[in-house]
This record gives C-alpha cells, structure tokens and sequence, in this order.
C-alpha cells in the first residue's frame, strides 16, 4: 500500500513544491496537493483560526481542512530556517504546533525539523524528513539528489523567465504557454513574499492582470543569490528572514537596473518582516527615481476593482514616463 | 523599555559619560513614534521610536540599544529607526550590542572611557543588582496591593520606593535604598483576611515591561484584588540572552514545560507565554492574562496554542492585543469583566 502524503497548496509550496514531490515520490510515497485556494477554502479555514494573522498563513487553515480526509500523512515542516544564517517568519517555526492545537482530529503530521541556520544543510536533517518513508539512509540520500536534481531544474525555469507558478505546471508535465510578447512592452517586477504574489487568491491574479495591461514579470526569483546577497549587502544589518531579503535584494536590484520600468511590492496585511522591510525600499525607491514604484497592500477584503484601477494607474503612468523621457531626449 | 533604562543609566554614569534618560513614555512619545513608523510595525517599535526622539531632543548624542537576531522583528529595530532617524536629519552615533560577544566587549571598552576590565565588570554587576532590586521592589508591590485598604495607597508608595533606589548610584547607598524602599511599601495597611484571586500574566516582553504600553494592567489587576505573577522580567531576558545562559538559564523551565504544546522556540517570549501559562495552571492559578502588541509575530503563534492549553488544563485565559489605538475605559471593562468570572468561577469551584 503506498503511503499518501498531503501538500497544502500553500506557503511553501511555491518555492519548494517539485523537491518534496520528487523527494517523497522517490521513497515510494504518493503525494496529493489541495485544489487551487478558492473562497470556499479560505473561508473554511478561516473558521478554525483564532488570532490574527497574514492572509497567507489563513489560507493554509483552509488547505489543510480540504487535504484531511484524503491522505495519511500531512507534511508540514517545522521550517525554522532554509538557508545558513537567516529564518523564516516565526510563524512557520510554530505552524505544525498552532494546527495541532486548533484541530485535533487532523491525520498525523510529518512535522520534519529543518533548521539549517547554524551549519547548512546537513545529512542528518535530510534523514529525518525521510526515515518515516525508508529507514535506510542511503536511499534517502539518493531520493535527496533526484530532488535537488529536479529543483534545480526548477529554479533554471524561472530564471528563463517564468513565473514559479508556471515552473510547477512545467514541472507536473503541463504545457505552459506564455503571452506573445508585445513590441510596445512594459518591464514591470514584482517582488513580495513567494506564497502571496503566486497564489491566485491572495495575490488577485495579479500576474495575469498586469500581462493583459502589455507587461513582461520580472521576479525575485529570476534574480541569482550572489546578486542578492551583494545588494543587501550595504545594509547595516543583514536580513535575517529569507524571504525578506530576497525581496530587498531583488528591489534594489530592480530599482537598479536600466531594463525594469517599474517595481511593485506585494505585502500581505499584518505581515510582519514586510512590515519593516516596506520602509527601506520605500527608502530606496525614494532616493532612486529610476523607475516607478508601487506597494500593494493585500488582504482577504481587497477588491478587484480596487488593484484593477491601480494597475491601471501605475501602468499608464509609465507609459506616460516613456514618452517624456523621449520628448526630452 | 519599562526599568531597563536604569541599568544603563548605572552602567554609564560609573563610566563617567552622561546619561540621558528618554522622558516617561506618554501620549505624545507615542504619536511622535507611529508618525514616523511604518504603519503596520509592531507597538514596541512605535513606542521606542518615539523615545529616541525624545531623548535626541533633549539633546544625546549617542544611541545604544540591543539587538537580538531574529527570528522576531526587534532584531531589525535598530537598523530601521537609525534609517528612519537619519531621514528625519537627527545626528548621533549609533551602538548597538548582539550575539556577538567579543564585538560586544570592543564597544563597550571603549565606550568605558579607558576603565579597566574590572572597573567595567564592576559597573556591569552594580547596574545588574540595581535592576534586580527594582524588580524584587516592584514583585513586593505586586504581593502587597490586592491586600490594601486604601485604594491607591501601593501604587504611591512602591513610586516612592522605586524613586529612592534609582537615586542610589553606589553598592553602599543602594543597600540602604532597598531597606527603605522595602520598609515603606511593607508600612502600607493591609487587610490580611482577604483571599486574593492569583493572576498570571504573561506576554510579549516589551508590553509586559512597558506600563505605559500595557496600561498599567498590574496596578490595575492588584487593585481589582488581584496578585499579579508573571514569568518575563527584564534582568531574565538580558540572561537569557548570553551564550550558555540562553540554554541553561531562566528560560528552560518554560521551555520544558510548554514541550506538549510547541516543540520548538519561535521567536520572542512565545514559548515562555506558553510554559509560563502551563506552569501557572499546575500551581493553581485563577487566571492567566496574555498581552502582546498587534500583529506581533511569536504572540499570534502563542495564542493559537494556548486555545489548547486553556481547554486541556481548563484555565480561563483573556488575550489582550494592544496597539496606539487601544483605549483606557474598554481595556478596564474587560479585565473587570474577566475578574468577575474568576471571581464566580473560584466561588463555583
């Protein structure tokens, strides 16, 4: 009987979604994800949750409650940290536990510790996303490979210049088919926290609303690591969650560049390293006229039309930038 | 942040600089904070804002403040009020101190004005046993005042008190301070048959510590009748936060206590809002109170986990999330609310 393991189609399976498919499916698991978030979802999660919280962390209420009856085992993973010296919200080193405690009758939780911050990566922390699947060490680690093999294929997507979304439907054998790029196009990068801006729900199909409007993505994710970790660099203090400084390398170095005309900031309500970091890109984007700069605020009340007249706005805006800075030229 | 000024105050003057104390935190420290904050940042970081300016008015020149690494936003404090500061054209010198130990110890030699090691760890002990005497002080207020007769009558007297040991700037004169802050506050009357409700309350460092942010939720709670307790006080959190003690030290009770509930530390005083709680429950308390600014991070994971806590051990518990906006007349209405059921509760009981 193959064990049925259950992703929520949530947090951070937009960034690490083809390592932990490959990884379980390698150990002879069957991984089921969650449909895409709906307003159903959402709000079925939103009635277990107590407290206030992100959009984002709601939604993972909701994707857990719809996984439940289907799967054996829930992976949730303690994710204190993902790379050397720097964590994630603190909220995702509690997660496992906060659902544990408001929904007792879930199937048992794979609440893998996977703490890297002091020595990287190491053997021991893969073993033990494993072990329940395969005691032998060995077949771990070769499942291991075949899925960092597969997410690093991932991450070469997305720096080709898709979207993450779109590198997951590439990975699960989808035909992706990108717009036809227009002559007259908009280089427009957004940056945020992978799990808002890709979610359609959360994010308001952002991605395919500003590519109707002529524009070409940019991401955080298209950028590589090195440029990131360059950029923050000049801060006194270095960023210390993942996330947040991906999304302040990739800023600056947007904010930067000659080929983007213009940034937007995607910030989910309440999100707490957001919250900060929005003041030193505003920061940044104010002493650097550069390019057009935007933040959107996102929460579960956020209307439609609402972002509609404001990437409307934006975009004319930098249709308008170009054709002066034409006229002077 | 609540005493904790006081100790570098002591450290400071035995270093020869001169001090300045931000005024008391009031209304206006507050505005002046979340003017220039970003609007969704945590309470603290407002608060202290506004503290910074007020103290880089009235003219320092120099700003130390801590700064932990994550996975909590106080680690980035620091570096965004200095960004926030330079922008509003104040000029100082900013020092911060963090887990680095020996860069630490760089800083504040030189910062010691050419006092030796031993003078630095002299000052260091006197400023350390000075906040511990505020703390034992103010714990002996937190006995007395359910106890009062005259309403009123502890909180003068633990101000009087508390004033006496922070003029005390030597080992010898703070021995006296403490005798007589002690015997002033036991002076005040006290009605001994009463049977105070036991109170815990537990939260976010900064709201715990700051009585200006907090509302004065433990005077008000003593002069509801009840005793107030609570796991997180300042000399505590700067232990923990030294190599070996942040293991070994105050914190690991907490830590093994919440162990059902959250295996693992997620920023801030989340696992101490949990063990504290839990270890509170086991020692027969009434009630717990659980404080934390809004949208703060370690906190909102804390509550979700202490709805389970509070069925599993059957404890009443009343969270309180407190921003700029949070009002005087509703915050009393609910803590008497919350009162009364304890009180009904025992009598049930």
């Amino acid at each position: 009987v193959t064990i049925r393991v259950g992703i929520p189609r949530a947090l951070l399976y937009y960034r690490f979604y083809p390592l932990w498919t490959t990884f379980f499916t390698e150990l002879g698991a069957e991984v089921v994800v969650s449909e895409p978030t709906t307003q159903e979802i959402f709000e079925r999660g939103l009635k277990k949750f107590v407290g206030d919280t992100c959009l984002p962390m709601k939604l993972v209420f909701g994707h857990v409650i719809t996984l439940a009856d289907k799967v054996d085992y829930l992976f949730i993973p303690r994710m204190v940290s993902i790379e050397k010296d720097a964590y994630l919200c603190p909220h995702f080193a509690g997660l496992p536990d906060v659902l544990r405690a408001l929904m007792p009758d879930l199937p048992p939780i794979l609440d893998t510790h996977f703490n890297v911050r002091k020595k990287g990566v190491t053997m021991k922390s893969i073993y033990e996303a494993g072990k329940r699947f395969n005691k032998n060490p060995a077949r771990v680690y070769h499942a291991y490979q075949k899925a960092q093999k597969a997410y690093q294929k991932f991450l070469e997507r997305i720096r080709d210049g898709i979207t993450p979304q779109e590198a997951i439907q590439a990975f699960d054998g989808k035909e992706v088919s990108l717009p036809k790029e227009r002559k007259e196009r908009l280089n427009i990068a957004l940056v945020g926290n992978p799990y808002t801006i890709y979610d359609p729900f959360s994010s308001l199909n952002i991605i395919q609303k500003l590519r109707k409007l002529g524009a070409k993505i940019y991401t955080s994710e298209m950028i590589p690591d090195e440029i990131i970790e360059e950029r923050v660099r000049s801060l006194s203090k270095r960023i210390y969650w993942t996330f947040g400084k991906e999304t302040v390398g990739a800023a600056f170095h947007y904010l930067d560049s000659k080929e983007i005309d213009g940034l937007i900031y995607i910030i989910s309500f309440e999100c707490g390293p957001d919250s900060l970091l929005k003041e030193i890109v505003d920061d940044k984007a104010r002493k650097n006229k550069k390019a057009a700069y935007m933040t959107l605020v996102i929460d579960e009340h956020t209307g439609e039309t609402g972002i509609n007249t404001r990437l409307d706005a934006f975009t004319e805006m930098i249709k308008r930038r170009r054709n002066k800075k034409v006229d002077t030229s | 942040m609540g005493t904790i000024g006081v100790l570098g105050e002591a450290i400071f003057k035995r270093f020869g600089r001169e001090v300045i104390l931000p005024p008391k935190t009031s209304k206006k420290t507050l505005t002046l904070g979340s003017r220039y904050s970003p609007e969704f940042a945590c309470l603290p970081l407002k608060v202290t804002l506004g503290n910074l300016i007020e103290a880089l008015e009235k003219g320092a020149d120099t700003i130390l403040m801590l700064a932990a690494s994550g996975p909590c936003r106080f680690g980035y404090y620091a570096t965004l009020q200095n960004l926030i500061l330079k922008n509003l054209d104040y000029e100082y010198k900013l020092i911060t101190l963090d887990y680095n130990m020996p860069n630490n110890l760089r800083k504040l030699k030189r910062l010691a004005k050419g006092k030796n090691w031993f003078q630095i760890g002299e000052a260091f002990r006197f400023g350390f046993l000075k906040l511990l005497t505020l703390e034992k002080i103010e714990i002996l207020s937190h006995r007395i005042r359910p106890y009062e007769i005259k309403k009123g009558s502890t909180t003068r007297a633990y101000e009087e008190a508390s004033r006496i040991i922070k003029k005390a700037f030597s080992f010898k004169k703070l021995r006296q301070a403490k005798r007589e802050a002690t015997s002033l506050l036991r002076k005040v009357s006290q009605d001994k048959t009463r049977h105070p409700l036991k109170v815990g309350v537990v939260g976010e460092v900064y709201t715990v510590l700051e009585p200006y942010a907090n509302l004065e939720i433990e005077t008000k709670l003593g002069e509801m009748g009840c005793e107030v307790h609570r796991p997180v006080w300042a000399t505590k959190y700067m232990i923990s936060m030294l190599p070996f003690f942040n293991r070994w030290g105050p914190r690991r009770k907490y830590r093994k206590s919440a162990r059902p509930y959250l295996k693992q530390e997620a920023g801030g005083e989340c696992i101490v809002s949990i063990g504290g709680t839990v270890l509170y429950a086991k020692r027969g308390f009434d009630g717990i109170v659980h404080i934390a600014p809004f949208t703060c991070l370690p906190e909102i994971v804390a509550q979700g986990i202490l709805s389970k806590v509070k069925k599993d051990l059957g404890i009443p518990i009343l969270t309180l999330v407190l921003d700029e906006h949070t009002a005087q007349a509703g915050f009393i209405t609910r803590l008497e609310a919350f009162v009364d059921l304890l009180e009904r509760r025992r009598r049930l009981l």
